[in-house]
């Protein structure tokens, strides 16, 4: 058995052994009082019997002239039987002699008192007599006297008979009642005289006393044999022994019950003790829990059934310091809330909910943003008495670095601008936003132009420092609802949203390009740069964002090329030439696998001997379905993807391979030139594929010429410079192709280490006609020739503008007025063909 | 532990300590006698008449309960009589009709006594059959020729009455019961006592509380034997006596002997009781009019004759009668409720 039940047990045990005790105690207490008093009763009727005896005794005997104290014995006798038989009813039926006693008692109680009433009444009226008696005597012998008269002596014989009366009276005796009715006799015998009728009234009264005094001896002889206290005496007797034997039997029960008491109250110490030990264990498990819940780092509180405080830590406190006063024991929940609301502990008095609902899991989970910025995780789950355990977790830091990384996930950190995540959902916003409202969004697809060229010059510190700027600037430009945005590198995007027309777009755009022209002030520098703005709308042009993104970066480029500082829409033209596109380069990069690409050759003439020496590369594409597809169409596809990488090395190996064949093949040795474009120069790839290209097929010195533009060797002069010097080492020969076009600018002939300069046909086409462009040809071929440059004329189509170069004394001649490109097996049969020509022409030079 | 035993041993001490006395203030209460006052001897006087006490101990609030009651019409059957309609307690407490007059116009059989001293009696009505007050109180209350009612109804009638229930409640508890009215109307009862008459002040020892008539008239009074039956606190009311003693009353009365004439014999039934009835107090006896139970005689001076011949077997002169009435009067006492005095 448990020890709590043992202990409740005894409880019960104890205190309905106590009751029992009580109960039994305080019956026998009202038994005894009952009997007390019913004892008492009987005895004061025995004692008011005796009292109306002797008062009855001092009125016969005329020392009591009045009868209130017997009529008062007699009143409190009638109330004292009248008590006793109502108070010993329930004793009456337990002990039916008691009760057939007490009715004869009281019958003859009454009895007796009936008799007491006839003798009183007796005893007034012999009174009456005996007083009434002299004075009427007196009477009569005052008369005698008067008249002088008294035949037989009357006088002396009424006196003598009241004499005997009196004596009787007091000691009746038979024989003085046999004298007294002699002499009334006597006396009435005596007639006719004067006084009969006085005398007459005196018998009477004597006769009348002598009468009640007859009765009156009979009454008292009956009252005296009414003997009540017999009666009385045997009620008692009864009550008594009743009362006796429940005593005893009493008694028993009360020891037995005492002894039971005595053993429980030994066992109710033996419960204390144990309590004692439940009270200590309580203790040590209340300090445990004490410093269980004050030392974990989570705030804890604990309320009843009835949502009153129970339990907290020091956390608790801690965590709404604010409300710290107010809690205390047997505060609600919602009084706390309440009092912290009204203190602002709260963010945005956000009252956090106390959750005793009873969820599938008992608990719940929500977070709780107090107006310091911390943050609490809550959780409130209901215990097993039907109150709830709140547990507040501080993860004020883990908010904040979530909101960090959701942060870094969504903004640029150089710009703190929304980075392009972000800015797509945004977009994707802005869409649904439109959608729904049926307004118009743009977006504004802004690349700065010449970015590059900070970065490279100033170093990229300056370049971030300007990204920066850039994005103020944007920011400035827009509205609250719009979103400015950096994708990457000075790529930005600007989402207008709920404008009116494309109109609104375009003020944006040119706000956005006025701004942006203005000089930024970085430390020492003062730097101008522009931006390209391609544009596009929602719904009108796109659909999705992705569309739309396409969309702008198409309008960017268009503008780019527009020649840039401005900004363009898309228009449905920018997108299918942009599909063509794509389609290109899809095509372009499954071309290489499937051979469709061949490589020209051009025979470039020496002007002096008409020998081919040298020849220029020109890729071909042979489209299965579009057909021969021109260089200008595709090569600029290729830079602009990357894909020129793979080209440039096709193109290199196909050459290098084609002129070693044809070395082979006996062909005079001449130099094959391939063009080279600006993304191949941007990296090493190109000298590392040259060295392992040479190694692996080993040409002559010089039977190899790079082809390069003026703006490409510019624009990477830094870059070029070094990798040119790369180039002469493993015995390459380098030239400048369409000069004249770019920067025209000479100074970097002598910076670069060149062998040949081309002058562009554009020149050529009109040398015969312009004088200015003959004149320039001139100048470049004397130019040339001094810095010890070899010079082509390309795009010579006639006679006379081969002979006025020849005349101008240019070194090599290209042109359709030779020959156009032609395959390789064409050109190996056009070399042997023109050289032969040549050595049968001088036969005398031939080797 | 060694810190926790003492406590512990104190408190199963204060316990056994509170249990022991506990059970001993029960045997205390038990031993303790119930004893009511044994009746004190009576000093023995020289005098046959007693001065005359106001009861004590009576509670003012039944008092004023049993006042209200004893006023209230709503005790007889048709809210028509009270009991202060018969027993006019200004005037003597009678209402001076050789017979009163009941509900409906009934009219009763037997002479309405003075309600006032009426707890000094041996036994109430003039035959003596309620031995006190309360058993008296339901007597005219349900006498058909008197007041009619029955107690149910008189309790459901008061029910009603909020005021009187407030009072009602402050003595005798929420539970209206019949018991608990007759109670209050006898305790008011108890409470109509003449005091301080101009007698009892002569007994208490001012000679000149009376005149010498008056004392003239007692001596004539005792002389006579009319103390052998009037004597007492009450000066009667303490015993019975035959009506015709020394000479037939009835017969000389002239009319047929009525069920009341028998007096005490309706209660006994035995023959020897035949006319006898409880000698009627004489305190009052001036204002009393008329006399005896039969209410036959209108006048204090024939019923003063009328005593002397039947009871005393004797004449009395006309002096003797008015000196013995001067002496009457002054048996007269005080009571707030009795207005009318002696001298009227």
């Amino acid at each position: 058995m448990k020890k709590e039940q043992y202990a409740l047990i005894t409880y019960l045990l104890f205190f309905v052994v106590t009751a029992t005790v009580v109960s039994v105690l305080y019956k026998r207490n009202q038994q005894l009082q009952e009997y007390d008093l019913i004892q008492n009763k009987l005895e004061q009727l025995k004692e008011l019997d005796a009292r109306i005896d002797r008062d009855l005794l001092l009125n016969l005997s005329f020392y009591s002239s009045n009868y209130d104290a017997l009529a008062e014995s007699s009143t409190r006798i009638d109330t004292l039987q009248r008590e006793i038989t109502k108070q010993t009813t329930r004793f009456s039926q337990d002990e039916p002699e008691f009760k057939t006693v007490l009715q004869q008692y009281i019958q003859n109680s009454t009895r007796k008192k009936r008799q007491l009433e006839r003798i009183k009444s007796l005893s007034s009226s012999i009174k009456n007599t005996l007083q009434y008696l002299p004075t009427v005597i007196n009477e009569l012998s005052h008369k005698i006297t008067a008249s002088r008269h008294d035949p037989e002596d009357l006088r002396f014989r009424i006196n003598q008979l009241f004499g005997v009366l009196l004596d009787y009276n007091i000691f009746p005796r038979h024989d003085k009642k046999q004298l007294l009715e002699e002499k009334i006799a006597e006396l009435e015998s005596l007639s006719n005289h004067i006084y009969q009728k006085d005398l007459n009234n005196i018998l009477s009264h004597i006769q009348a006393n002598l009468r009640m005094k007859n009765q009156m001896e009979n009454m008292l002889r009956s009252y005296n044999k009414m003997n009540i206290n017999k009666e009385l005496s045997r009620l008692q007797i009864i009550h008594t022994n009743y009362f006796t034997e429940q005593t005893k039997n009493s008694y028993i029960i009360n020891l037995v019950l005492i002894i039971l008491s005595a053993l429980l109250f030994i066992s109710l110490g033996y419960v204390i003790q144990n309590l004692k030990k439940a009270h200590i264990r309580a203790r040590i498990n209340h300090a445990r829990l004490y410093d269980a819940i004050e030392n974990i780092n989570e705030a804890f509180a604990l309320f009843d059934a009835e949502d009153k405080l129970v339990l907290w830590n020091r956390q608790f406190e801690l965590f709404y310091p604010k409300i710290r006063k107010q809690i205390r024991e047997g505060i609600s929940y919602n009084e706390l809330m309440a009092a912290a609301e009204a203190l602002g502990q709260f963010k945005n008095n956000n009252i956090p909910r106390l959750h005793t609902s009873n969820d599938l899991q008992g608990h719940t989970k929500e977070l709780e943003y107090l107006a310091d910025g911390r943050c609490f995780l809550t959780s409130d789950s209901k215990t097993s008495s039907g109150g709830t355990a709140c547990v507040r977790i501080d993860i004020s830091d883990q908010v904040k670095l979530e909101e960090k990384i959701i942060w870094q996930a969504n903004y640029d950190a150089l710009t703190r601008l929304p980075n392009r995540t972000l800015f797509l959902d945004r977009l994707a916003q802005a869409i649904q936003h439109a959608k729904r409202d049926s307004t118009l969004c743009a977006l504004l697809f802004i690349d700065l132009d010449k970015f590059k060229d900070v970065n490279d010059t100033l170093g990229h510190d300056v370049g971030d420092i300007l990204l920066v700027a850039v994005a103020e600037r944007l920011s400035s430009c827009i509205r609250k609802i719009d979103t400015a945005s950096r994708l990457g590198g000075d790529e930005f995007t600007i989402i207008l949203q709920e404008i009116s027309s494309t109109h609104d777009a375009a003020s944006v755009a040119i706000h956005i390009i006025k701004k942006l022209e203005e000089v930024f002030q970085i430390g020492e520098h003062e730097i101008f740069i522009s931006a390209s703005i391609g544009i596009t709308v929602y719904p009108d042009d796109a659909r999705n964002s992705t569309q739309m993104l396409s969309n702008a970066d198409m309008a960017m480029y268009q503008a780019k090329e527009a020649g840039r500082n401005t900004y363009r829409f898309y228009t449905e033209e920018m997108n299918q030439e942009m599909k063509t596109r794509l389609q290109l380069e899809k095509d372009m990069r499954n071309a290489l696998a499937r051979n469709e690409f061949v490589l020209e050759y051009q025979p470039i003439i020496d002007s002096q001997s008409n020998k081919v020496v040298h020849a220029e590369a020109l890729i071909r594409w042979q489209h299965p379905e579009l057909g021969r597809i021109a260089p200008d169409k595709f090569i600029h596809l290729a830079e602009e993807t990357g894909f020129i990488i793979q080209l440039g090395e096709w193109v290199l190996r196909t050459a290098v391979t084609q002129m070693n064949q044809w070395l082979k093949d006996g062909l005079q040795p001449f130099s094959v030139a391939v063009n080279i474009s600006s993304r191949q120069l941007e990296s090493d790839i190109l000298i590392k594929l040259l060295s392992e290209l040479l190694t692996e097929i080993p040409l002559p010195r010089h039977a190899l010429t790079l082809e390069m533009t003026e703006s490409l060797l510019i624009e990477n002069s830094s870059r070029s410079n070094n990798a040119l010097e790369k180039f002469r080492e493993l015995g390459v020969n380098l030239s400048i192709d369409d000069f004249g076009t770019g920067y025209s600018s000479l100074s970097y002939l002598k910076q670069f280490p060149v062998d040949i300069l081309k002058i562009d046909k554009s020149f050529i086409h009109d040398i015969t006609q312009d004088k200015d462009d003959a004149i320039l040809t001139n100048a470049i071929i004397d130019l040339a020739h001094n810095f010890n440059l070899k010079v082509i004329a390309e795009g010579v189509e006639t006679i006379r503008q081969l002979n006025f170069l020849k005349q101008n004394g240019c070194d090599m001649i290209q042109g359709y007025y030779y020959s156009q490109p032609l395959p390789a097996d064409d050109f190996y049969h056009y070399c042997l063909k023109q050289n032969r020509q040549q050595n049968s022409l001088k036969p005398s030079n031939g080797t | 532990m060694k810190a926790v035993f003492p406590r512990q041993a104190f408190k199963i001490l204060v316990s056994v300590i509170i249990f022991t006395v506990y059970i001993s203030l029960f045997f205390a209460v038990s031993a303790q006698a119930n004893h009511n006052h044994l009746i004190t001897s009576e000093t023995l006087s020289d005098e046959p008449i007693q001065p005359l006490h106001a009861h004590e101990d009576l509670d003012p609030e039944k008092i004023t309960l049993g006042r209200r009651l004893f006023f209230d019409k709503r005790l007889s059957k048709d809210n028509s009589i009270s009991c202060s309609s018969c027993h006019n307690l200004a005037h003597g407490g009678t209402d001076n009709l050789p017979f009163s007059t009941g509900v409906n116009g009934t009219t009763g059989k037997i002479n309405t006594p003075t309600v006032y001293n009426t707890h000094l009696n041996l036994a109430q009505f003039w035959d003596g059959r309620a031995s006190n007050l309360i058993e008296q109180v339901s007597g005219p209350v349900e006498n058909p020729l008197e007041m009619a009612a029955n107690w149910p109804d008189i309790i459901r009638k008061l029910d009603q009455d909020r005021d009187f229930m407030r009072r009602y409640k402050k003595v005798y508890g929420n539970k209206l019961k019949a018991d608990n009215l007759i109670d209050a109307i006898a305790t008011f009862e108890k409470s109509l006592n003449t005091v301080n008459s101009p007698f009892d002040r002569f007994l208490a020892g001012d000679k000149n509380a009376i005149s010498a008539q008056a004392r003239e008239g007692y001596q004539i009074f005792k002389s006579y034997g009319c103390t052998a039956c009037h004597q007492g606190a009450n000066v009667g009311g303490n015993m019975y006596q035959k009506m015709g003693v020394m000479a037939d009353y009835f017969e000389e009365r002239g009319t047929p002997i009525t069920e009341a004439d028998l007096g005490r014999y309706n209660v006994t039934h035995d023959d020897y009781d035949k006319f006898t009835f409880k000698v009627p107090s004489l305190r009052l006896v001036v204002l009393t009019a008329p006399y005896f139970h039969d209410g036959s005689v209108s006048s204090l001076e024939q019923a003063i004759n009328k005593m002397a011949r039947y009871q005393l077997g004797r004449e009395i002169s006309a002096e003797d009668v008015q000196k013995v009435i001067t002496f009457l009067k002054t048996l007269v006492g005080e009571h707030k409720e009795l207005t009318q005095s002696a001298a009227e």
